[in-house]
């Protein structure tokens, strides 16, 4: 209690912040309980600047403003190319899907992304193709809210003394009753929020090392050559400042395209597609993304290794090997209470957009993706079993958070590749494609998924020299050749011309 | 900083600014549910 009446200041904008976001899901409450058109897809009537920035705090979570951003501390400033590849996936997402989804999906009628794979291909697999993609949404998903709502909980003893269980279930409830009041108008809306708050968080972040040593000169003057160890024991001397000298560039490709590749196919972000409310809109939201995620990275990617300017060599000693609490050390070391305040607000801002997002996404595969298809129910049903769905799920989570198993982390970052594999050939056959079958998209998301299990437990870490090989790189480049062969092989389950002209007529 | 580290700042400031070239150019269209 002491600590945290200690750090009013924190307390008193962190509140604010969490009652804003309750008022906003009470307002949506009755438009959301409309029906599943309002709950799922905001009835494709957001502005284009919401759906934006929604996209943007949606992708970027607590793992890229406090994990990646640390990882800068032991991988210098050549992590920063992780964050090219993050910019570069996100204007594919907008160019090449945003217009086509958008479309397609409205002619569709489709509100969720494994409904759009069961209308798009109409194929005897299509049903199996829906069922298999909401399974691994539920199942997948459930380690990447833990994982976040295990930043947030530590974020939130560290910082204000809250008891870890407490902070968990502060997090997960907070989010969970304003994903369910308010469906997809409330998550877009606090998402678009968050975005803000996170976009003006990154900027703040990356001017702290600049004003504690006194300005960029003296700071990478301090950089260019530290006495400071790697994890291995080895000074890194010049290390920070030069070319892929900590760490592979392999590595950092496998990382930037691993988590990069989440944009082109977690549904979580291919769904804010859906909700553009017309063409103005999407023009916009294709400008101001990449530039709301591009001058983000370029703050946070790497911000660790401006850190080094500020740490001792004990105390370099020590965070080399638990980055995960840089960006804490660098906030204490400031020892600013009105930073610290915004900066912990937006954190936990990164954390709950991402968490609703992918809440609301879970409620909608059981619920619309494997019940509805199982056992079809009435209309009016719908909303209300999906709010009970995501409460449920929130529950299944926070037991997860509390019990964690061993390396959820690693468990996060997989299920990624496991998306990105699984996922993207299946979409973007279907907006491309004529010609792409149902049974190339079930079975090239069968075989990305079982590459990126086998690669990752069976082949990268027993055979030497392919520790640095991402799982992701072989497995989407064999769910990719998968989709285009079978999809050869199968043309006579090509949906019928009506149907490819329906989809195809005004799409893009 | 060497040139290749510098570069990824430089490239994502130059991705960005192409992007907004490129979605300028294009002919966006976004049809409703009821356009068949």
């Amino acid at each position: 209690m002491a600590t945290i009446l200690e750090n009013w200041p924190i307390l008193a904008v962190l509140v604010a912040y969490l009652l804003g976001c309750l008022a906003i899901g009470r307002y949506f409450e009755k438009r959301a309980a409309r029906g599943a058109a309002d709950f799922y897809v905001a009835k494709r009537q957001i502005p284009g600047w919401v759906v934006s920035l929604a996209f943007f705090s949606t992708f970027a979570s607590t793992n890229t403003y406090i994990g990646q951003a640390g990882q800068a501390f032991a991988a210098g400033l050549s992590w920063a190319w992780v964050g090219v590849f993050w910019t570069i996936f996100c204007m594919v997402s907008w160019l090449l899907l945003g217009p086509r989804l958008r479309n397609q999906t409205a002619g569709l009628r489709s509100l969720t992304i494994p409904d759009y794979f069961d209308f798009r291909y109409q194929s005897p697999l299509s049903k199996a193709t829906r069922l298999l993609a909401a399974a691994t949404v539920v199942f997948a998903t459930i380690w990447y809210m833990a994982g976040i709502a295990k930043g947030c909980a530590h974020l939130l003893e560290s910082v204000l003394g809250v008891p870890y269980g407490w902070g968990a279930m502060i997090l997960l409830a907070f989010t969970c009753i304003y994903t369910v009041q308010g469906g997809m108008y409330s998550v877009l809306w606090t998402d678009a929020i968050q975005g803000v708050m996170m976009f003006v968080v990154a900027i703040v972040m990356a001017a702290i090392p600049f004003v504690y040593v006194g300005g960029p000169t003296e700071l990478m003057a301090r950089i260019s050559n530290v006495t400071h160890v790697t994890a291995a024991g080895v000074p890194m001397g010049n290390g920070l400042v030069t070319f892929a000298s900590l760490v592979s560039f392999t590595y950092i490709l496998g990382i930037g395209l691993s988590v990069g590749m989440k944009q082109i196919a977690e549904p979580r972000c291919l769904v804010r597609f859906y909700s553009v409310d017309n063409a103005k809109g999407m023009r916009f939201a294709m400008i101001w993304t990449p530039i709301f995620l591009g001058i983000s990275l370029i703050c946070v990617m790497g911000l660790g290794a401006l850190v080094h300017a500020m740490a001792t060599e004990q105390e370099a000693a020590y965070l080399i090997s638990n980055t995960d609490e840089v960006i804490g050390f660098m906030l204490a070391k400031f020892d600013n209470a009105a930073v610290s305040a915004i900066c912990i607000t937006g954190l936990f801002a990164a954390g709950m957009s991402s968490l609703a997002s992918v809440m609301l996404i879970v409620g909608t595969s059981i619920v619309g993706d494997m019940w509805n298809v199982w056992k079809p129910m009435p209309a009016d049903k719908i909303v209300t079993r999906t709010r009970l769905a995501i409460v449920g799920y929130c529950g299944l989570v926070y037991l997860v958070t509390i019990f964690p198993p061993a390396g959820i982390v690693e468990l996060t970052s997989f299920s990624g590749a496991v998306f990105a594999a699984g996922f993207f050939p299946a979409v973007f056959g279907g907006l491309y494609l004529r010609w792409g079958t149902g049974h190339g998209a079930f079975w090239s998301m069968l075989i990305g998924m079982a590459a990126t299990i086998i690669w990752r437990f069976g082949i990268r870490f027993n055979v030497a020299g392919l520790q640095d090989v991402h799982e992701i790189i072989p497995a989407f480049c064999l769910s990719l050749i998968a989709y285009l062969v079978i999809s050869r092989m199968t043309s006579s389950y090509r949906p019928t011309e009506a149907h490819l002209d329906k989809i195809f007529g005004t799409s893009g | 900083m060497d040139f290749l580290t510098a570069a990824a700042y430089i490239v994502m400031a130059v991705l960005v600014v192409a992007n907004v070239l490129i979605v300028r150019r294009m002919k966006i269209t976004v049809r409703d549910e009821d356009d068949e």
